[in-house]
């Protein structure tokens, strides 16, 4: 049995992956750059647990962890802040 | 307006499932909370490529139908008087109580930070194997893993079954040491078989022992790993690297209610042989009170699941393996306890709090056993995490009261929390006195 297919969109660009997936790996096929430190370095997903915090980015316009969330039709995201 | 249950647990993992499953008869209000979308904890982390593990499914197939109350997605962020149960989903503020409380609340990665670790394509060993059951794409990649520990294995095989190529798994611990881990394993057969059945699906991936991982580099991602044994370097060219130093317990949420800890250096919460803390009515099970895998999880569970509902008929039969399983933990800790140079792998430019981009040479000016004064001063600990990683990181290269003076003084939210929430919240205090 192959899972459905759902498309979210990362910074405007459209991602189809199977349900069930997370919003993590949606972003990652697009780019590796989730979050700026305070620094401003690139940061990407690192515990995959939901606790380091560096894969929060904003899913509809709520800032939320993309490896803890799940991918579901049409959701917003954007990277970077 | 709060719910209220017989029992309520904290963690939908092996030690949550477990204590689920023996902890219901009919008619009893059981909920089970997880901050996951979906229960099976780290362990049994849902994949959608690959059938669920079949420990899981039985213990699912079990729980699905009956009546027990699943909370997924919901992340436990405060204790309010009862203790009530302050959670967080992604459209609300819930509370929930339990005539009896038990955190299955599991366990996270050890970090240990190095030049280079906060690049993307650096992963936590654990987190990648997470990350990728969760759809990150990873096939045809070049991945290397790192650290100490039999997580770095199972953490190997599923990148494998993802499609990854794993170029080599390095421990740190000294061939000598995994020998004699291996040797005494038979002790435990079901670690011995899990054990067996990762090195089966293994052979082709080089298993280099004394050496670690000491710096990462790339531009904007990671593009190459330096291993070395403390003489000699060599380059690894590598897309991903999962990294982790063994795991530590996640005594957050017991230690804010003010269960007792144990142990000296990442501390655990002390239970007595039922799984019960030094509150009473309050229980714990599972990595939580250390670290010693999913066998001794389960049990843990099991047995946590009774007590806690009062059979102590049922308890008996369980003891004696229960305390089997607990010699594990130490057999673990002994084998791959970390060497001294993975410890003293950070630079003074290299960052130590990740969330607040804060190195580690402003700490050295900071009294070692105040992390108070750190926080203050440097801002280590101070971000999204809490100083989950940092602290812990710091901990292993400070005398023993750093980190034990940090957990004494607890405070809510657990978690970073909505503004609504924490508005919501009681009069913010420790609402079950130490005792």
């Amino acid at each position: 049995m192959s899972p459905r297919s759902v498309t979210v969109h990362v910074n405007g660009v459209p991602v189809t992956l199977p349900e069930g997936t997370t919003v993590a790996a949606a972003i990652a096929g697009v780019t590796g750059h989730f979050r700026a430190a305070p620094g401003g370095a690139p940061r990407g997903p690192f515990c995959g647990m939901g606790y380091c915090g560096e894969c929060r980015v904003r899913i509809d316009g709520v800032i939320r962890l993309a490896c803890q969330t799940p991918v579901s039709p049409g959701l917003l995201v954007e990277t970077g802040g | 307006m709060v719910d209220v249950f017989d029992l309520v647990i904290v963690g939908a993992g092996p030690a949550g499932l477990e204590a689920a499953r023996s902890a219901f008869a009919p008619g009893r209000r059981i909920a089970v909370v997880d901050d996951n979308p979906r229960p099976g904890g780290q362990i049994w982390r849902h994949d959608p490529t690959q059938d669920p593990p079949r420990a899981f499914r039985s213990l699912w197939d079990h729980l699905d139908s009956s009546g027990t109350r699943f909370l997924c997605s919901h992340r436990l962020v405060a204790f309010e008087s009862g203790p009530t149960l302050v959670l967080e989903s992604p459209t609300g503020t819930r509370r929930i109580r339990g005539e009896r409380l038990l955190f299955a609340c599991g366990a996270r990665e050890l970090f240990l930070p190095f030049p280079g670790w906060t690049l993307p394509g650096v992963y936590g060993a654990g987190g990648l194997q997470a990350l990728a059951k969760g759809g990150l794409p990873v096939a045809g990649r070049t991945v290397v893993l790192a650290g100490s520990g039999p997580l770095l294995l199972a953490s190997a095989v599923t990148l494998l079954r993802h499609g990854a190529r794993v170029e080599a798994i390095i421990e740190q611990a000294p061939t000598g040491e995994v020998a004699r881990f291996l040797a005494l394993l038979p002790r435990w057969p079901l670690q011995t078989l899990a054990a067996l059945a990762l090195i089966r699906r293994l052979i082709r991936v080089p298993y280099w022992r004394g050496v670690w991982v000491s710096g990462a580099r790339g531009r904007d991602r990671l593009c190459e790993v330096e291993v070395t044994d403390g003489r000699t370097n060599r380059i690894l060219p590598c897309e991903a690297l999962g990294t982790g130093y063994g795991l530590v317990p996640n005594i957050e949420a017991p230690n804010l209610l003010g269960c007792k800890l144990t142990g000296s250096l990442h501390p655990a919460v002390a239970v007595d042989s039922q799984g019960e803390t030094s509150l009473p009515g309050i229980y714990a099970a599972g990595e939580v009170t250390g670290i010693g895998g999913v066998g001794r999880a389960r049990l843990q569970g099991a047995l946590a699941g009774v007590a806690a509902m009062g059979e102590t008929q049922r308890i008996h039969g369980l003891l004696g393996r229960a305390r089997h399983a607990n010699a594990y933990v130490g057999h673990l800790a002994q084998h791959f306890r970390l060497r001294e140079p993975v410890r003293r792998l950070a630079g003074p430019a290299t960052v130590v709090c990740r969330c607040e981009d804060a190195a580690l040479g402003p700490a050295h000016g900071t009294s070692p056993v105040d992390p108070r004064a750190l926080r203050l001063l440097t801002r280590i600990g101070m971000g999204h995490c809490q100083g989950r990683i940092c602290l812990h990181a710091l901990a292993e290269t400070r005398p023993e009261p750093f980190l034990r003076e940090w957990l004494a003084r607890p405070r809510p939210p657990l978690f970073p929390t909505r503004l609504e929430t924490l508005a919501g919240l009681g009069d913010g205090t420790n609402p079950v006195p130490p005792t």
